[in-house]
Order: C-alpha cells, then structure tokens, then sequence
C-alpha cells in the first residue's frame, strides 16, 4: 500500500508522544508497533537526493520522512515491526553502550521466542547468518535517549530495490552486497512468524520492566560512560 | 566569553559530523537550548548550549567533522575570557545582522535540496598561540596590527620581536595567503600567486541534466589536504620497476602457512611497508616535514606509515605505528584491523594521525602504476601499481618475472632526484631480494 502523500519530505512523528511523555518524567517507555502503509524514512543526516530513488517513489506516492536518528534510509511497510525506546538518560553520552544493552535485550527476547542465533552486527544491525533482518538507529539530546529499530519480517524486500540505491557506507559485514543478498526477513527463517504474529509476541516482553532487569554489558577496559 | 567543547559522546565515539546549527552567529542563545545537531554512527545528537548569550563563533560548516574537545562555539555570555580561550577569541564580531541561517525548529520538515547555508564568519581573526600573545602583551604589540607569517597567516613569535623591534613586515611565509574560510565560495583572483585566476565554472546546466552534491566531511577534508599539497609542495615523482618474483612466491607461502593467524591475510603491503621503513631511516629526508615558518626541515625520528584506504564513505589514510618496531606479520594484522575498521566507519580518529610517510596502492584496482600526491605535511609519498607477470631480460635471456611499478613523490625543497633514487634502488634491492632481510633486518 502506498503512502497517501507525495514523496515529500515530512517528519517521522509516531514517536512524539513517548518522548514527550518521558520529558514529562514519566519513566523509560517502550512501545511496539506496525505502520499500514509503505514510506521511506531517511537519517537526520542523509541527503535524500543521494539515499533514495526520489523519482520512483514520486511515481508510486510514497512519503519520504525523516526521523530523528542517524544511519541511512530504509523502507518501511506493514511487513515491518517497529520497536521504539525512549530512556531518561542524564547527559549526552552513552550512545555505544546503549546500543549494546539493547541490542542484547532484544536479541534475547527473540530468542526467547525461539528466533535462534540473532547476533548483532555493524554499529547496530541484528542479523542471522549475517543476513541482515534489524536496523536502528538512536537521538540523543540532554537527558533523554530514543532508540528506534525495524525488524524486517515479512515485507516486500523488492522494495528497497525500488526506492533505494546502494547506501553511500555500509557496515563491513556487507562486503558489498546488493540488499536482496545482503538482508533476509524474519519470515524466511524457520518459525513462520508473520509481522502481526511477531508484533503481538514482542508487546509481551518488550516492556520496561524487563529492559530494566536485563544486565547492562560492561564498558570497554579504561573508558567510562558519561 | 564561553568556548564550548563537543563534549564526550561516550566509548569508541571521537569526532561526529555537523547536521545543522540551531542558531547563526550573532544570535542569542539560551542556556539548553539546541544548538547544534551532530552525527556521529548511527546516533544523531542534539547538544544544547551550555551556556545562555550571544554566539560569537561557530566552529565548522554543516557537513564537517569535529573532533571531540573541538571548539564547536564561542559564547559570550558576558563573563571574562579565561586565559586559553584567547587564541580562539575573534578580533572582531560579525559586522550587520548575521544572515546565516534562523534558529530552526529541531524537527522541522527536512526538505533536504535547500543548500545548506554556511554560518556567518566574523572578519579576519588574529591565529596566535597563547604564548605568542603572552609575548606580544610583554613587548606591547598589538597582534591586530601586524601580519603573521606562520602557517595560514599565523603569527609567530618571530613575527612580534621584529614588530616590537621596529622592524617592516617579513618577506610572505611559504604557506602563501591564508585560505578563504571554510564554506565560503572561492572566486576572484588568489592574491599572491601570479596568474592564478580561478574563474566562475559555466552553467552546465544548459549543456544538459546536472546533479550537484555538497563537497562534505572526508571529500572536504581530502579537497582541502591534496589542494595545500599541490599548491604548497614542488613535487616531483621517480618510478621504477620492481621484481617481486621471489617475493610473492614466499608471500604466498607464508600466507598458506600462516592461515587463520592473526596478520597472517598476509599481502604485499606489510612487506613494502617493512621495507620501506628500513628505507626511511636510511633516507631520513623522506620521513620528515618542512617548516616554512622557522625555515627548518624537521625529521622524525619515529616510523609511522600510513596506506590509503578506499572505502564507502571515501578516501582515507589510517596510520601503522611504530613500523621499525613491528614484524612484517605485526604490521599486516594492523592494516587489516584498520582497513575493516575503516570500512565499517569504526575507526578511531587518531588512527589517522601522526603519520610520517604514505603508501598508495592501487594495484589490486587495476592500473598499471600512479603519480600519487603527497599526504600534506609529509615529505615522499610511494605509489604502488598492479604487480603482474611480464617479459623482462635478464642475463640476455627473455624471462617471465612478476613486475611491481613503485612511484616515489616527493618534496623536492626537502630531497633531490639523486636522493630519490638512492632510495628507490636500496627499496628495490630489499623487495627483490627477500632474504637479504635475515642478513639484514
């Protein structure tokens, strides 16, 4: 399904409300959710001239957004699961360690439902086998860190052929490959789990609570976090 | 006045790219408000100012990289300046209004083909360190008031005594004019060098469809090093061949035998670079640095060789250290360390710096050699072409032997063609003869 305006630059705003409700001091918030339409969402940072098939996704009326964090564009559809963390963290730092702390959380959680052999690898990709299936990215501004990550479950992975060249950097682990070879969607691997059925499973156990009580890994020998 | 450090980001994060200021110089800013976004991996990090009060200074273009404890602003949010901030304090604010760019909603609809428009630089900004301008305070010279020789215009100790000593100004340093600030569009004519005129580009655009892109982060940053070096250093480059028959043939062994070792990818690289360090200490002139501004060749006396490294995000030179010091094993572990982490944009920045001598090697890209450019302020550069079998003569006989053409750059107010070819002949001797390392090394 396409999205239902241009491919015009708008601003990712699912997130808003978390964010705004942790400013209000209303604690770590975690929310699990699935868009139903197709968009591209680009880095703060990206030019989307360069990241994204502008033309292709004027033609088809797809929406180019842009969200808060950093990394390169990716497609987004109803095939995906959407994981957003917003963290009362004091200060700027503390962006690897996040990445780190809950990258695991998430991993072990899929793993908990039987999703095997998840690593993390990049900055922040979650893969299996080194396929590609989950990408994020975080905003940091004072006092509070937003993590946003896509898990590719079932979607249509011609699309991000269709709306997006090669990226201009790319972790090693691509080695170069073209995204049909370089990601694979949760659905291809065993468990038949479909985006509705993973959406459901994840609200269960993504929750502060548990993100609270999964151990923090250690910081690198002679660096200290802010 | 308030200098404003990019503060530490945390583990493994060094320097980060400039997204967008909130604010233009000349603006008021209050204390935690946004001032400026910056990215650096996968984060984008929104810094508020520390302080409230006017902005005085910014400290890069949207699309540079600053380094972590880089000035990133000046604030004069009405206190005293503190004694190390005077080198960055300008001589003069911005004249009229600033016209650079708002203060913008943070999230504001990024409509990205809108060119970024580069903060308002104050007027020229007097470039002196600290203990220059302690002298200048001791001998009553007004830093304004005299022009500086050093390094982009900096003005040196040299430069106060002989205003304070009634002396005219000193003949230009060899570093010529200083550059036009950062961002602004280069035009007009370049003072200083004769006949350099660099004239408006035609308007392509009515020849047929034309895409432009920003000139940003490392394009920035090689555009700026390789314009100093061909500008500032006569260059001049000596090529030859190199037979590496015996070479390869125990490369490849070695590499068998070392599989699955650390260092033990073993290619031609770690091998040059060994060689060539042996090189260096022989030919100490092609591991050093002219200082225009003192009129003083320096040479250092530590190895660190640097290799250009083609990657995503584009060129870059990371540096292996202490070369004379590490085995041809050592220093092959290194660059594959350094030329994964760069690829994967993991990279410490300080693992860029400090080189003393660079190594291009295109050879496994293809061409058949290069003319490469100097890694502004060292002194030779070496070039590596693709090392591949060719008919050569040896004892009158038509041979097939396995060819790598090298190309020595260097700076020739440094070094002579003479001292080239000592070099070149003793580095071909060393990679042409293997096991003449063990008699040697």
């Amino acid at each position: 399904m396409a999205g239902r305006a241009g491919p015009l630059l708008g601003r990712w705003h699912h997130d808003d409300e978390q964010l705004a409700a942790v400013r209000d001091g209303a604690g770590p918030q975690v929310a699990v959710y699935r868009i139903p339409e197709t968009v591209v969402v680009v880095g703060s940072g990206s030019d989307p001239a360069r990241e994204v098939h502008l033309a292709q996704c004027s033609a088809d009326r797809v929406a180019v957004l842009r969200r808060r964090g950093g990394g390169c564009a990716v497609v987004l559809d109803p095939g995906n699961v959407i994981v957003s963390i917003a963290l009362p963290v004091e200060g700027l730092g503390g962006i690897h360690h996040h990445f780190r702390w809950i990258s695991a959380w998430i991993a072990a959680e899929l793993e908990g439902l039987g999703i095997a052999g998840v690593r993390r690898e990049g900055v922040s990709d979650l893969a299996i086998d080194g396929r590609k299936f989950g990408g994020s990215c975080i905003h940091r501004s004072k006092d509070l860190l937003h993590y946003g990550l896509t898990l590719l479950v079932d979607g249509d992975v011609s699309r991000i052929e269709r709306y997006l060249p090669h990226p201009p950097r790319e972790p090693a682990y691509r080695r170069g490959r073209p995204h049909r070879a370089f990601v694979r969607p949760l659905a291809e691997h065993p468990g038949g789990w479909d985006a509705v059925r993973l959406e459901r499973a994840l609200r269960g156990r993504l929750t502060p609570g548990r993100l609270a009580a999964f151990p923090r890994p250690m910081p690198p020998r002679g660096k200290q976090e802010l | 006045m308030f200098e404003f450090k990019l503060p530490d980001l945390g583990e493994g994060i060094h320097e980060g790219e400039i997204l967008k200021w909130h604010v233009a110089e000349g603006q008021t800013i209050g204390e935690d408000e946004p001032l400026v976004d910056i990215e650096t991996d996968k984060a984008a990090v929104t810094i508020p100012s520390p302080r409230g009060g006017r902005v005085v200074r910014l400290g890069g273009a949207e699309g540079d990289t600053v380094a972590v404890g880089q000035v990133i602003a000046v604030i004069d949010d009405g206190a005293e300046a503190e004694a190390p901030a005077a080198e960055a304090e300008p001589a003069a604010t911005p004249a009229g209004p600033a016209a650079g760019p708002g203060p913008a909603a943070p999230e504001e609809p990024a409509a990205a083909p809108a060119a970024p428009t580069p903060p308002v630089r104050p007027a020229r900004r007097v470039a002196a360190a600290p203990a220059t301008r302690r002298l200048a305070r001791e001998l009553g010279v007004d830093l304004a008031s005299i022009p500086g020789t050093g390094p982009g215009g900096r003005i040196t100790a040299d430069d106060v005594r002989r205003a304070a000593a009634g002396g005219g100004p000193a003949p230009q340093a060899a570093g010529g004019p200083s550059p036009p600030p950062e961002g602004e569009p280069i035009t007009g004519t370049t003072a200083g060098i004769p006949f350099l005129e660099i004239e408006p580009l035609p308007d392509f655009a009515q020849l047929g469809p034309v895409e432009r892109e920003p000139v940003r982060s490392i394009r920035r940053k090689v555009a700026r090093r390789m314009t100093t070096s061909m500008i500032l250093v006569p260059h001049v480059a000596l090529l030859e061949d190199c037979d590496v028959t015996e070479l390869e043939r125990f490369r490849r062994e070695e590499r068998t035998r070392r599989e699955g070792e650390p260092g033990g990818r073993l290619s031609l690289l770690p091998f040059v670079v060994k060689a060539v360090t042996h090189c260096l200490a022989e030919f100490p002139m092609f591991n050093a640095s002219l200082d225009p501004a003192r009129g003083e060749i320096i040479y250092k006396k530590f190895y660190n060789v640097g290799f250009a490294a083609d990657t995503p995000r584009g060129l870059v030179v990371p540096v292996v250290r202490g070369t004379d010091a590490r085995s041809v094993v050592e220093i092959s572990a290194e660059i594959i360390r350094l030329a994964e982490a760069a690829r994967d944009g993991r990279i410490d920045a300080a693992d860029f710096q400090g080189g003393t001598f660079t190594i291009t090697n295109i050879g496994p890209l293809g061409g058949k050699g290069l003319i490469p450019t100097i890694n502004y302020p060292e002194s030779a550069i070496l070039g590596m072409g693709r090392a591949a079998p060719q008919a050569v003569v040896r004892d009158g006989e038509i041979v097939v032997r396995t060819i790598l053409p090298l190309t020595l750059a260097f700076d020739h107010r440094i070094a002579d063609g003479a001292d080239a070819a000592r070099f070149m002949s003793r580095l071909v001797g060393l990679l042409s003869r293997p096991l003449s390392w063990l008699v040697e090394a």
